[in-house]
């Protein structure tokens, strides 16, 4: 019995290895893109590797016997004792959090294959149960063999493989040798000497790796027994045959990369930095799959997140949602205690919910460090301390004040954790079964829809007709759904009035359309302020939009000057118009005026912009700013662009020189600075060049 | 450098000795048309967090880098400065302590200590001077490790800097170059920075989910 590190793994972050993968690199042919450095050298970029295929089942004729082996792997448990702190504080005794205590699991699903030590020919294939065993027929032919078990499998329960990197997608494998003697009857049950083969946590730690397995099975089990078609109103996850048709089964492949004492940062040249992470496309050296920490510079004491299931199932809810949903998200830096783009807070809030749901607990939990790591001090709490969290866990029933609570109607739809809790919400109820059931509905707000719902409208948003993915394109199609269903299921989620804080879309303050963000604007042959009313947007007021006095927050900068977020909800609108190449749309002017009725006591407004975005842009990314007009307010009139009567400022947009599609216009209020002035509410249209008014 | 490079830069710059952009701003608007929307200005400044690849939710950011560059000996001098900047709040103080391993040596800075009063958006700079942390011989990795309590539990944000850092990212080759293993460069090289000096990197895959 034994442990085989992975055949090439490598963290490459030593000059003494340097010339080693040197050499690695050079054989890894032409493919790849030459870039050089500023040092006068170059390197290639490292193409994809293939994965070893997978071995077959072998037909066994004759004497056969069946080898049965248990196969574990032992993990720090991330919710040891519940999440709470242990220990006295003490240097001998010091407070843990998170990773404190170990289990050992079973292996479940994973690739098992039988080898002939003296020809390395297979001899079986196939995959452990469900409780980690093995029952495979191999031939009954003396010899030598070993058991592998690999960290990865491809049956109708799991797909998915943990490879080390992109480049070699080794597998990791535990393997055990056995000898099969003569005489033993044909049928006979045999094993291994030595008991279970186990996967440890620490060492060589391939724990990891099997545990990173384990979780994307919780989550196909979960997705099998909760997405199925479901004709009893009144019962668990009721999903009537009219509305939803699929019974999830298995989610196709997925490839993680993991390697123990590794940052999948250095996969980008920032091997110090901790982070996991999802990849829907391929570029720049990283390849399509999920990347898991392993560490940072070959240690396991700073940050991991192998044995974060939170962290691996919200990565893994990433996949799915390029796979079932489609994902506009711009991806990059998101904090749950600020208001995102919400493209960004709905593809991080699912993920979060996600995990949740496959988990079967109403947090989120990132850990760092370990027990087993060497203790520090920390005055804080006047004590020392081993294993920590990396932040508070985020609850799905607990909405923290300042941090992640909106506080206007249609901010929740910008706030990642708050996406997670209107879903949670959303789900739980007294018909589901623990742990979705109401005992832990500890907000009151549980609308009791279940989860096949939910992800049947979460697969509806692979429609082409939706762009700029947020949470508000999944409640509309939801609305839909749910008033196929039955008023009471509609009425116990959403009450347009937000009266009854009851409902998870009044509590959490979201609007079920996308009015706040990528509102498809349509030019109309019509008089300003007469645009024909989209029965779609329940309660809507029509343009002019405005921006109060007190409505738009003061931009933040960074060290140097520069503006490094703007508020998103409440300092900007952003719309979704499509130019069609022709002279009529050629031009968009934005005219605002002080808001009427303003009482601020000031005389100027809000000095408003626009900016025009492409497709798929991070907002604020200079190179995704395909046009603009950012005067100083008051502003001259731009010839050709009369003001009409009581508008005072104006911008125009030129759309020459842009091809023909879809752009986002950008209407934000300037508002940066340490000395930056309140201004007086803003009222503002947009319309094209030849009058015809852009309405929602 | 790119032009817009330059720009930035410029811009960056005169933001901190202090010129009169606004004034400067100003200026450029007078002579503005529609046929000149393209004239930088105020989205000159735009330099979104979202570029940012940094570990999601975290308390806080730590960027740890080497004064004036490695020394090229263990005899010689290496001073790490640590800026923190808190992302979440804490309860109440925020520690830190670096943690050595052995063969480097304190000789200046504390090297633990608590911080009052710090909130998120805010940031405090601590130093330390040692010896053995340098390009000679073997690797080290130094720690600092930032820790407290929010809401009653246990947290913190660590960051480790080595004495020979990934000269490249593991999707290159090694680049034999010293002068430009910093840490906050490489930090900011991720995700399209804008600052790189000459540098061309490969462009990662859009939309990368943290």
């Amino acid at each position: 019995m034994g442990f085989q590190a992975p055949q090439t793994a490598f963290w490459i972050s030593r000059l003494a290895s340097a010339t080693a993968l040197a050499l690695s690199l050079a054989a890894c042919g032409p493919a790849g893109t030459l870039i050089q450095n500023n040092s006068g050298g170059g390197a290639s970029i490292r193409p994809e590797g293939t994965e070893k295929p997978y071995s077959s089942p072998v037909s066994v004729t004759g004497s056969y016997l069946r080898l049965q082996v248990q196969a574990n792997f032992v993990r720090f448990n991330d919710d040891s004792n519940g999440g709470t702190r242990t220990g006295t504080g003490s240097s001998g005794n010091p407070y843990k959090q998170g990773l404190v205590t170990t289990e050992t699991r079973p292996i479940r699903r994973a690739e098992a294959v039988v080898i002939n030590n003296a020809n390395e020919n297979v001899v079986q294939a196939g995959h452990t149960d469900n409780l980690g065993q093995t029952d495979l027929q191999i031939p009954n032919v003396p010899g030598t063999y070993r058991i592998e078990i690999r960290s990865r499998a491809d049956n109708t329960y799991l797909k998915a493989s943990i490879l080390d990197n992109p480049y070699d997608k080794n597998y990791y494998r535990l393997y055990r040798n056995f000898t099969i003697t003569s005489g033993v009857p044909s049928g006979t049950i045999v094993g291994v000497l030595g008991g279970a083969i186990v996967a440890p946590h620490n060492g060589a730690s391939e724990g990891g790796a099997f545990n990173i397995l384990d979780n994307i099975l919780i989550a196909n089990d979960y997705l099998r027994t909760h997405v199925q078609v479901n004709d009893n109103a009144g019962t668990a996850d009721y999903c009537p045959s009219s509305i939803c048709n699929v019974n999830f089964t298995v989610a196709p492949k997925v490839q993680v990369y993991w390697t123990k004492g590794l940052s999948p940062a250095a996969y980008y040249g920032s091997p110090s930095s901790a982070i996991s992470f999802f990849a829907s496309s391929s570029g720049g050296g990283i390849y399509t799959g999920l990347y898991i920490l392993g560490g940072i510079e070959g240690s396991v004491c700073a940050d991991t997140d192998h044995f974060d299931n939170s962290v691996i199932l919200h990565e893994y809810g990433h996949f799915l949602e390029h796979v079932y949903a489609t994902s506009d998200s711009p991806g990059g830096s998101h904090n749950g205690n600020k208001i995102i783009d919400p493209r960004l807070a709905w593809s991080e809030g699912w993920a979060n919910f996600f995990q949740a749901v496959a988990l079967g607990r109403p947090f989120y939990r990132d850990t760092q460090r370990n027990a087993e790591c060497p203790a520090l001090y920390s005055s804080g709490t006047a004590s020392y301390y081993t294993a920590r969290l990396s932040f508070t866990d985020f609850d799905m029933e607990v909405q923290q004040g300042t941090q992640d609570a909106p506080s206007l109607t249609g901010e929740g739809n910008f706030r990642e954790i708050s996406v997670s809790r209107v879903l949670w919400d959303s789900i739980t109820g007294g018909t589901q079964s623990a742990p979705y059931g109401s005992a832990g509905n500890t907000d009151g707000t549980a609308a009791d829809l279940g989860f096949a719902v939910i992800w049947n409208a979460f697969t509806s948003l692979t429609s082409s007709s939706i762009s700029a993915r947020s949470v508000g394109h999944l409640h509309s199609s939801l609305f839909t759904m749910l008033t196929t269903m039955g008023s009471s299921y509609l009425n116990a989620w959403r009450d347009d009035s937000y009266a009854d804080s009851s409902k998870p879309l009044v509590r959490e303050k979201q609007h079920r359309d996308v009015r706040d963000f990528a509102l498809p604007l349509t030019p109309q042959s019509v008089a300003h302020g007469s645009c024909v009313a989209n029965p779609n947007l329940a309660n809507y007021t029509q343009p002019d939009w405005i921006f109060t006095s007190t409505g738009p927050k003061r931009d933040t900068t960074n060290s140097q000057g520069y503006i490094d977020w703007s508020d998103l909800f409440n300092t900007n609108d952003v719309y979704r118009y499509y130019y069609d190449g022709s002279a009529n749309r050629r031009y968009v002017r934005l005219f605002y005026k002080k808001l009427v009725g303003d009482s601020s006591g000031i005389t100027n407004p809000w000095d408003l912009d626009v900016y025009v975005y492409n497709e798929g842009f991070v907002f604020m990314n200079s190179s995704d700013i395909v046009k603009k007009s950012e005067r100083d307010y008051p502003e001259a009139v731009i010839s050709g662009h009369a003001l009409p009567a009581t508008y005072t400022g104006s911008e125009v947009i030129d759309f020459s020189g842009l091809s023909p599609g879809f752009y986002y216009l950008n209407v934000k209020a300037y508002f940066v600075g340490s000395t930056a002035p309140v201004r007086a509410g803003a009222q503002y249209y947009l319309e094209n060049g030849n009058g015809d008014q852009l309405c929602p | 450098m790119p032009v817009n490079s330059r720009a930035l830069l410029f811009l960056g710059v005169a933001v901190i000795t202090g010129l009169g952009l606004g004034g400067w701003l100003r200026k450029i608007e007078a002579s503005r048309s529609v046929a000149s929307e393209m004239n930088p200005a105020k989205s000159a400044l735009f330099k979104t967090q979202q570029l940012r690849m940094g570990k999601p939710n975290q308390m806080a950011d730590i960027q740890i880098e080497v004064v004036g560059g490695f020394p090229n000996t263990n005899d010689q001098e290496a001073t790490l400065r640590a800026t923190v900047t808190l992302d979440r709040p804490f309860d109440g103080d925020v520690n830190f302590e670096w943690v050595l391993p052995p063969g480097v040596e304190h000789v200046a800075g504390e090297l633990k200590d608590s911080v009052p009063g710090v909130q998120p958006g805010q940031s405090f700079t601590r130093e330390i001077a040692v010896l053995g942390f340098s390009s000679e011989g073997m690797p080290r990795n130094v720690t600092l490790e930032v820790s407290g309590t929010a809401r009653g539990s246990i947290v913190g944000s660590s960051s480790v800097i080595s004495s020979h850092p990934t000269r490249s990212d593991l999707s290159l080759g090694f680049r034999p170059n010293k002068q430009m293993v910093d840490e906050n460069r490489m930090q900011q090289k991720a995700m399209g920075s804008d600052d790189d000096e000459g540098e061309v990197r490969p462009t990662l895959p859009k939309g990368l989910k943290l």
